[in-house]
């Protein structure tokens, strides 16, 4: 909540401030820890998470995610193993050196779970269909470098357990320091 | 080496595809790329339970109102509690375009296509049992577009697909799974819907 209320304060005074740092060609690349709530599980999950992202307009961008799982904050785990690659749009609202964006990624896990106490029965490492729907800001406070914040909802099924399927789906809070630039020469205005 | 080059190459392409499409003459030779993500919807008997995937495809348009979707999925679902299946889709479809105006913001169509499918069967409990079958099929369905930019749009489309292939039966009896194959081809049917973000990268003529 702090965080959210020194973001705005941040946007207030930065708004006016018409500088463009969102333009065709941008380039960004982020790497950082993600919180994540499982939604049908009892787990709190921590993940090491990295993107690329390249802007084809001002409003338009293609964004590739890896998500490693690193650690659960619980003392019996759901996950042994979990990786997650996504790739998808996003949508942007750039104002000056603020940015908000949503969008929408397909993507593909490399799931584990621990093995079940009821059977005792290790699970293989499977790849299973994805989805994730992702929102957030950003604020470009200079030229190479961003501070981010974004929320990730991350659909994902374990199939094969033995009482049919486990649902993997995560909610993710990650933000952090990410860094840009900027590919594409801009045409002078006329 | 090889990587660097590629590095290089990627910083080349993409700065190149931030500008606008130029259209030679109209919109036919326009190439996309898309990623989709699918629901399968099938009611047939054991196979009841909804099938979640991701999957990709290209798309080249031949006219104004007239496109080409050429596309691969992968799902996956639960067979009752005792097994799952993995379905593998690749096919392609041709889109009709119910309005004139070729880049209206909402863009509906007809498709229709040809299909053809790897299903496997798997046990949960010993991956070793399964079944598996190659089948081959037709699609028609409805979907929009909407044209986010000149270049990008986001798509949804609902199709029912009929299968022709050898059918797979699945029991359990006292908690042991088999898997049974009937003797020639048998038909099944389902709805997939899809979700995809798509990208115009080209006009090709």
């Amino acid at each position: 909540m702090v965080m959210v209320i020194a973001l705005f304060t941040i946007y207030q005074s930065v708004a006016q401030q018409k500088e463009a740092f969102v333009t065709p060609g941008l380039l960004k690349a982020n790497l950082s820890f993600n919180q994540s709530f499982m939604v049908f599980q009892k787990s709190n999950n921590v993940y090491l998470g990295g993107n690329l992202e390249y802007f084809t307009s001002r409003n338009l961008s293609f964004r590739g995610d890896c998500l490693w799982y690193l650690d659960t904050r619980q003392k019996d785990p759901v996950l042994k193993r979990n990786a997650v690659v996504l790739f998808g749009a996003l949508l942007h609202l750039p104002n000056g050196k603020s940015d908000f964006f949503a969008g929408v990624q397909p993507g593909i896990s490399f799931s584990q779970p621990q093995p079940s106490a009821v059977y005792d029965h290790s699970y293989p490492t499977r790849m299973m269909p994805a989805f994730g729907i992702t929102a957030g800001y950003s604020l470009y406070f200079s030229r190479f470098c961003n501070f981010n914040i974004g929320i990730n909802y991350l659909v994902s099924r374990y199939r094969g357990a033995e009482t049919g399927s486990i649902k993997l789906d995560e909610f993710m809070i990650t933000g952090g320091l990410g860094f840009h630039i900027v590919t594409k020469k801009q045409k002078p205005e006329k | 080496m090889r990587t660097i080059l590629i590095i290089l190459a990627a910083f080349i392409f993409l700065p190149s595809q931030a500008q606008e499409l130029k259209l030679k003459k109209t919109q036919s030779g326009v190439l996309s790329l898309g990623a989709r993500s699918s629901i399968g919807l099938v009611n047939d008997g054991q196979w009841q339970k909804p099938a979640f995937g991701t999957g990709g495809h290209f798309r080249l348009r031949f006219s104004d109102r007239v496109n080409s979707e050429w596309f691969a999925d992968h799902l996956k679902a639960d067979l009752s509690y005792y097994a799952w299946r993995a379905d593998t889709h690749i096919g392609w479809s041709v889109m009709y375009y119910l309005t004139k105006n070729p880049e209206p913001l909402i863009q509906p169509y007809l498709l229709a296509g040809h299909c053809f499918e790897y299903l496997k069967f798997t046990d949960n409990k010993s991956p070793a049992n399964h079944a598996e079958r190659w089948s081959a099929s037709i699609q028609a369905g409805i979907g929009t577009h909407f044209n986010i930019t000149k270049r990008f749009d986001i798509s949804i489309a609902t199709q029912y697909m009929l299968h022709l292939g050898t059918k797979i039966k699945a029991s359990n009896v006292e908690g042991v799974t088999s898997f049974t194959k009937t003797k020639g081809a048998g038909i099944h049917d389902h709805i997939l819907l899809n979700l995809s973000i798509n990208y115009k990268i080209a006009d090709l003529w």
